[in-house]
């Protein structure tokens, strides 16, 4: 019954639907995107130096990757409402705001899981590219092309907590209609109002979602080299 | 021709404290082939990271520093590590870094690999190779890139017999260019096939060796001989074999006797010389004498003081034809 | 190789046609407000009828912000909306005489309502007074789910129990800190009484088996306000959209539309300004 409704949300092609699921898809892929090249940069910077407080990172990424949502959410809220700080840039109940909060949601899961997929890699790695005179972007684009399985599973495990939370999008989104309006914030709003199975249609949406995503990126990994 | 060497001094490198290498003093040709011997765990592979400017040291020099080392060496580890694509891809990278033509790339591709025997797996994935094939491609991947000094880490480690040959051979070649070639082996036989120069190390120092080698060729002497003749055809030694392919003669140190006049023996080789130096070592002394060549002999402390030798002595050098070993 | 290039370039494609459409959202910014109201009226699909009206007369599109009136009114303290709509005359006073908000006006009613399910345990059918049948509830120890999130509704249930002399506590009392939906859901599987409003209950009467049982006190009247947030406490507050909302929705042609809205054939909402 509810397969039922969520098969006929999706092929009847319904307009605001389908604007919700591109929101959250959209959302989801900027915020990854946005959290991912400095979350590669610090997994990396981890993984390949030693320096001091390297350990006390580490934990503190391990520890922020536990943080509930809406407390990133507040956090964010009160330095982007326009009694915060940044209030002036009038980011609040924007897709913006929502970027800035799924980005820092997504980046120490990344980051640490990039930093233990590097980890992982042989030492004869860098000292082949080393030996090759290969360095700088070369190398740690080899470096990340030799993990990449480990990398993609590392960016999309931050793609996935992004896609699925419902806190930061809630609370610095506001859930506006034809605007902000995502897939979990639609099932909070839709469980709230006692339509449960529309509720229900729309988490199968995004399990379709969210299952297409990482069935492309797998299988163009597997076919690449 | 003067060569530039590699001079190793004072050289100290320690993993979690203790000393893994301490080298005080050493010379490498450069243009040659160099073999480091030992067990596992005498700082080998230390070394050649050293070496391949990889690693820097802690105290002393390897010659240059690091980065010169780094820009001029290429270094193919025990286990080597191959790039996830096919082969060409993994000598294509190689080369990507010099700015060389794609024509002339690919024909260094296929003569690399043709040198290799690889060529007809060009295309398969580096991960589906056999071991042997890992090796090979990993060093045919070096080659590619023609270093000024290759450094190899026990290339022969594991492997089957062909690859073994093959790879022996691709040294070999690589000898004729001129290029420096260091390596590390448990391979007696094909240290003395390979090397112009061998290093014994243990436990991280420099050990010294108990045969006298030389590089030469031979020359067929009579049915039950053969004629050793030194490179620099300052002697020539009889020997046992069957085989015009020896390049190189070892005599144990112990296997030499000496005698204050000629006498009649059935040692076929007795060389004349001077006693050049005198060594003791632990009861017994390591005599050089100069007969032509240096040659390096164990006598007990007793012979010495029978014969009262000391430096400027003129000896006899005996040795069997069969104690010539030939590689 | 080619695959992933190709997967590549969507993927840019598409975070490239994102970003454009939310920065043109951005430059149409001058052109938004933002409205932080209750449940209540967007849940029950006012806002759907009322605004899309006002975005034709005016250009203006409004950015609903569906909260409790506690949160709606943070909301308009910090600045973050333009202005409020909400149903809790204590609180709003206190909005305006802090200097947050100016220019309230009345726009329409409803009332609240106590539902409970049909066999009525604690026997309260029939009272006209909330307070007494609150009394009822307690001293029968029956299941009430109270909102417990500081909305307009939570608001008037407080000052029931205020009125009845009772401070509500014990296991049959729970706080679901939850909106208007979820608790009528949560009463209907618990069996329990709940303060609704009507317009709520009369959009979800056809998913729950609770009924009403006391209406038509006085102390369940349910007046909503609108408010402009103050313009002088922060820089770029759009007071003129909020103004000309504010205008539309106590014109005739707005107090017209709330008056002919209706759920399932019933009226959820009485216009106060022109009746």
């Amino acid at each position: 019954m509810v397969l039922l409704k969520a098969l006929t949300l999706i092929f009847s092609a319904d307009r605001e639907v389908i604007f919700i699921a591109m929101t959250s898809l959209s959302l989801a892929v900027a915020s990854t995107i946005v959290s991912m090249i400095p979350a590669l940069l610090l997994g990396t910077l981890l993984s390949i130096k030693k320096f001091r407080g390297k350990s006390i990172i580490i934990v503190f990424l391990n520890s922020l990757m536990a943080l509930p949502t809406v407390v990133i959410g507040l956090m964010i809220y009160s330095i982007i409402s326009r009694s915060g700080p940044l209030g002036g840039l009038r980011l609040l109940f924007t897709p913006w705001g929502i970027i800035i909060g799924q980005s820092i949601l997504s980046f120490p899961i990344i980051a640490s899981l990039i930093y233990s997929a590097l980890s992982d890699i042989r030492p004869e790695l860098p000292e082949t590219l080393n030996s090759f005179g290969v360095t700088g972007i070369r190398k740690l684009y080899m470096i990340f092309r030799e993990s990449r399985t480990a990398v993609l599973s590392a960016i999309l495990s931050g793609f996935g907590r992004i896609i699925g939370e419902v806190g930061v999008s809630m609370m610095l989104g506001g859930n506006i209609r034809w605007y902000t309006r995502t897939i979990t914030t639609t099932i909070a709003l839709e469980t709230s109002r006692g339509e449960f199975e529309l509720a229900l249609a729309m988490g199968l949406i995004l399990i379709f979602i969210s299952l297409s995503v990482n069935t492309l990126l797998h299988l163009g990994v597997k076919s690449h080299g | 021709m003067d060569r530039e060497k590699l001079i190793l001094s004072k050289l100290k490198f320690k993993y979690d404290k203790t000393d893994v290498l301490s080298i005080d003093h050493l010379e490498l040709a450069t243009g040659v082939i160099t073999v480091f011997m030992g067990s596992n765990g005498s700082g080998k592979t230390t070394l050649l990271k050293l070496l391949s400017g990889l690693l820097k040291p802690e105290e002393g020099t390897v010659g240059f520093s690091s980065e010169v080392l780094r820009k001029r060496a290429v270094m193919v580890h025990q286990v080597p590590y191959l790039f996830a694509g096919s082969v060409k891809y993994n000598i294509n990278f190689a080369l990507s870094g010099n700015k060389t033509g794609s024509k002339k790339r690919e024909k260094i591709i296929r003569t690399v690999l043709d040198q290799a025997d690889l060529l007809h797996l060009i295309n398969r994935k580096s991960s589906t190779l056999s071991g042997g094939e890992k090796h090979r491609l990993a060093l045919a991947r070096a080659i590619a890139v023609d270093p000024e000094i290759l450094i190899l880490d026990e290339p022969f480690a594991h492997i089957d017999t062909r690859s073994h040959l093959l790879i022996e051979k691709i040294i070999g070649n690589r000898a004729t260019t001129g290029k420096s070639t260091i390596l590390s082996t448990h391979s007696l036989s094909s240290a003395f096939r390979l090397a112009d120069k061998i290093v014994h190390l243990d436990k991280g120092e420099i050990l010294d060796p108990n045969y006298n080698f030389f590089k030469g060729f031979v020359k067929k002497q009579d049915d039950r001989f053969i004629c050793f003749i030194t490179d620099d055809k300052s002697i020539s030694i009889l020997s046992t074999g069957y085989n015009n392919d020896y390049r190189t003669a070892v005599i144990h140190y112990s296997d030499i006797f000496l005698s204050v006049e000629e006498i009649a023996t059935s040692a076929q080789n007795q060389l004349k010389g001077t006693v050049t130096a005198m060594k003791a070592k632990e009861d017994q002394f390591l005599v050089t004498i100069n007969c032509g060549i240096e040659l390096n002999a164990l006598i007990t402390e007793l012979s010495v003081n029978k014969f009262t030798l000391r430096t400027g002595s003129k000896v006899f050098v005996n040795f069997k034809a069969s104690a010539v070993r030939l590689y | 190789m080619k695959k992933i290039k190709f997967l590549l370039f969507i993927f840019i494609i598409t975070a490239v046609y994102t970003l454009n459409c939310f920065a043109e959202g951005q430059l149409e910014k001058p052109a938004r407000l933002r409205l932080a109201t209750t449940t209540s009226t967007e849940n029950t699909g006012l806002l759907d009828t009322l605004l899309p009206a006002f975005t034709k007369n005016t250009g203006i599109k409004v950015d609903v912000i569906a909260v409790g009136t506690g949160k709606a009114i943070t909301l308009g303290e910090n600045g973050d909306v333009d202005l409020i709509m909400v149903h809790a005359r204590s609180k709003e006073d206190k909005f305006i005489s802090d200097g947050y908000g100016v220019n309230r006006r009345d726009l329409m009613h409803n009332d609240f309502i106590i539902l409970g399910p049909p066999d009525d345990p604690a026997g309260i059918s029939g009272y006209n007074s909330a307070s007494e049948a609150m009394e009822m509830i307690s001293g029968n120890k029956s299941n009430f789910i109270s909102r417990g999130d500081d909305s307009g509704t939570h608001t008037r249930e407080k000052e029931l129990w205020t009125t009845a002399g009772i401070t509500p506590s014990g296991t049959w009392y729970k706080e679901a800190g939850q909106g208007m939906g979820a608790v009528i859901t949560m009463a209907d599987d618990l069996e329990a009484y709940t303060l609704s409003d009507r317009g709520t209950f009369l959009s979800m009467k056809d998913k729950t088996d609770l009924i009403v049982l006391v209406e038509g006190d006085n102390n369940l009247f349910n007046p909503y306000g609108v408010i402009a947030v103050n313009p002088a406490l922060y820089e770029g507050v759009n007071y003129e959209g909020a103004m000309r909302l504010i205008a539309f929705l106590t014109s005739a042609e707005g107090q017209s539309i709330i008056g002919n809205f209706r759920k399932n054939g019933e009226q959820l909402f009485y216009p106060d300004v022109i009746k």
